[in-house]
């Protein structure tokens, strides 16, 4: 009886520091996931003011000419999917999601894949490696602008290369804190419709002056808007990989405390029962004693 | 003077958002094909906007913008990027930036 005291006893100092461990990360992932939050918060403006603007100029034929806009043969070419996981585990279904939605969506196509993201990239390479086009991992949860270039600059290169007929996003959107799901969206081509233009605007378009061509004004316009894509999903994707870190870990914390709450009275009868016996046998002893 | 609103925004945040009088800003000269690859190393070609201008896109190569706000000069420099104005009012959408120093007034 003594040796299961001990092991419970044993059972439940691990659990205690368990529970140490996953508290630090829960409030890690919170204070991450609050820098992460007003970072996407902050980047916003700009992607939605190359938006609107996007969305005015998009009408113009100088812009439907522009080879971001092409379409391409889909039988021909391949669909060049690009994947955001995280970096490293513990963030409960959060990987296991996009996979599940990246897969569904490649279901029956002839694909490529870009993984950013350890854990995609690990996924992918055990399975299709031959598919892997490029990968970006490491990121480490932080936003630079230094990655998101590299990213973009990439996804680029192989659409201007034609080796790719369309370009599609996977990564998680972030709904709350409790709360995101796996979204796939168009990144190439650019259809001028998704700009999300008021029918009234569609119906007075501005006339702008383009300086000093609409030519350049589109070379300049579009790499920047693309950019500014990749940072903001990007942005969504480390948001929403800390939410559910912290969801991981809060859980994980209380799971702690109800096992160690449940071992502690184990072993508090497991003890009270040794008692017991040692009072039994002492009580009987003295009684055959007297007896 | 006649203001207008401008706003700064780069990708990773809103810089500035105010109402001012007058801008300068370092535009591109229209250069032709075989021009294009030096164009990047000569000058800017300086353009001002005051209020009420013609609905404008400008792509703007790396120097110095110029901001009037109640009669004072503020310089900062950009490394390129693009402005947007309609309706009285100004976007600066810029890649990189630094300062935005007082210049005091003559």
């Amino acid at each position: 009886m003594a040796k299961g005291i001990k092991e419970l006893r044993f059972r439940i100092r691990s659990i205690r520091n368990t529970k140490k461990i996953t508290r630090a990360m829960e409030m890690v992932s919170a204070a991450k996931l609050r820098r992460s939050q007003t970072q996407m918060e902050a980047a916003r403006p700009f992607a939605r003011k190359l938006e609107t603007l996007l969305g005015r100029l998009a009408l113009s034929p100088t812009a439907r000419e522009h080879n971001l806009f092409e379409t391409r043969d889909k039988q021909t070419l391949p669909t060049l999917y690009v994947v955001f996981t995280s970096d490293r585990g513990l963030c409960g279904a959060f990987n296991a999601n996009i996979i599940k939605a990246a897969e569904r969506a490649m279901k029956g196509e002839n694909v490529l894949i870009y993984t950013v993201g350890r854990k995609g990239r690990d996924y992918f390479r055990k399975r299709v490696a031959e598919k892997l086009v490029g990968q970006m991992i490491d990121l480490g949860g932080k936003l630079d602008g230094t990655a998101t270039d590299e990213i973009g600059n990439a996804l680029l290169q192989l659409w201007d290369d034609k080796k790719v007929a369309e370009i599609n996003i996977v990564a998680s959107h972030f709904i709350s804190t409790a709360s995101n799901r796996p979204e796939v969206s168009r990144y190439l081509p650019l259809e001028p419709e998704a700009f999300g233009l008021s029918p009234e605007e569609a119906e007075h378009p501005v006339d702008y002056i383009l300086e000093p061509s609409p030519d350049r004004v589109f070379d300049a316009l579009l790499p920047r808007y693309l950019r500014s894509k990749i940072f903001l999903t990007l942005a969504e994707s480390f948001t929403s990989e800390h939410a559910s870190r912290m969801l991981a870990m809060n859980n994980a914390t209380s799971n702690c405390d109800e096992l160690s709450e449940k071992l502690t009275l184990q072993m508090n009868k497991a003890r009270q029962a040794a008692i017991t016996t040692e009072i039994v046998e002492i009580v009987s002893g003295a009684e055959a004693l007297n007896g | 003077m006649a203001s207008f609103r401008l706003q700064i925004v780069t990708a990773q945040k809103t810089v500035f958002d105010e109402q001012v009088e007058a801008l300068t800003l370092p535009g591109e000269y229209p250069t032709s094909e075989e021009a294009a690859e030096t164009s990047a190393k000569t000058s800017p070609s300086y353009f001002g906007i005051l209020a009420n201008h013609a609905p404008i896109v400008a792509v703007l190569q790396a120097g110095q913008v110029t901001i009037r706000r109640g009669g004072r000069d503020e310089t900062v420099k950009i490394t390129g990027g693009f402005i947007e104005m309609s309706n009285n009012e100004a976007t600066l959408l810029v890649d990189a930036m630094e300062g935005l120093e007082t210049v005091a007034p003559e």
